[in-house]
């Protein structure tokens, strides 16, 4: 089948197919997953180097499931996430010393965006405020607004509630806002 | 209490709308040497296509047809308790029961087949 066909079919049959010895669709997971695996790694990493691995790892790991992959139990993606999520997590807790939910909450008024922040510049400000974030409330806030889950999959990827994942992810917007909107005229953002 | 000066939610997405557009249009895609080593990766582990082999979850499927072809869990159900009630009748037969059980005590005859009905003799003699 060729490679624009197999687009049309889901990550469930593609997965299937590759499990039944269809290198096509290896290729078309491969093109359609990578990215995702590699955005979310990234954002949680904030090493570009270490999310190249950890998305190459959690592929391989799909490819290893796919032979016992059972269709329409959970979705592929949310399986992928939550893969990801915790290859990047070990390497976090190997770089750091102390646990991370010990990480205090950002302070409110803490100085906010600097000058250098312009239009251009606004993505690596929150980048680097997303590092700054508290683990899970990261995990939400990434997995909500760059991934576009819906809340229910992001608690399964994360391991809690769904009404916990709306309070991770109203927390960790109000700390990023703690954060980067300090001082709005700096950030353009006043008319 | 709340704070006054405290925003709301809303707000909060509202300022925070421009840095997300943002990171989103800057983020990099994959490198073509990870989608190379993903596929490599895929390719060495590709399982080999082979003939279908009845899963145990549809041989076990088929037990519970059969299961329910028998009448399932209720018919399991009754023929435990008949079962149960029967052994424990004869171990232990009701006091009403007892006049009736004693009529056919002593009276169980051996019942034989009489030779004279089926000469094994004569027969093995005719060959």
């Amino acid at each position: 089948m060729p490679l624009d066909t197999m687009s049309e079919l889901d990550d469930d049959a593609l997965l299937l197919r590759y499990g039944a010895g269809d290198p096509e669709a290896a290729a078309a997971l491969t093109f359609r997953l990578t990215p995702r695996a590699l955005s979310l790694a990234t954002r949680l990493l904030g090493d570009a180097v270490e999310a190249e691995d950890v998305a190459q790892e959690a592929m391989l790991r799909l490819w290893k499931m796919a032979p016992g992959w059972r269709p329409g139990e959970a979705k592929v993606t949310t399986w992928l996430y939550t893969v990801v999520r915790n290859l990047a997590t070990d390497r976090l807790r190997k770089r750091r010393s102390v646990a991370l939910d010990d990480i205090p909450e950002p302070v409110d008024q803490q100085p906010g965006a600097e000058a250098r922040m312009l239009n251009g510049e606004r993505a690596e400000a929150l980048n680097q405020a997303l590092a700054d974030l508290p683990e899970r409330q990261r995990i939400a806030v990434v997995l909500r607004h760059f991934e576009g889950m819906a809340n229910p999959d992001i608690a399964e990827v994360i391991g809690v509630s769904t009404e916990a994942v709306e309070s991770l992810i109203a927390r960790g917007k109000r700390n990023l806002h703690a954060r980067l909107v300090g001082d709005k005229q700096k950030l353009g953002l006043e008319e | 209490m709340t704070d006054r000066n405290q925003k709301s939610d809303r707000e909060i997405s509202a300022d925070l709308a421009a840095f997300f557009t943002a990171a989103k249009k800057s983020a990099a895609g994959p490198s073509d040497n990870l989608l190379a080593a993903v596929l490599k990766d895929a390719e060495r582990l590709l399982p080999t296509p082979g003939p279908a082999r009845p899963t145990p979850a549809r041989r076990f499927s088929r037990l519970i047809d059969i299961w329910q072809g028998l009448g399932g869990w209720q018919a399991a159900t009754a023929f435990g308790l008949f079962l149960a009630l029967g052994i424990w009748l004869g171990y232990t037969p009701p006091s009403g029961l007892e006049p009736v059980a004693d009529q056919f005590s002593g009276q169980i005859e051996t019942v034989g087949v009489a030779s004279d009905y089926f000469p094994l003799d004569d027969m093995l003699n005719e060959g």
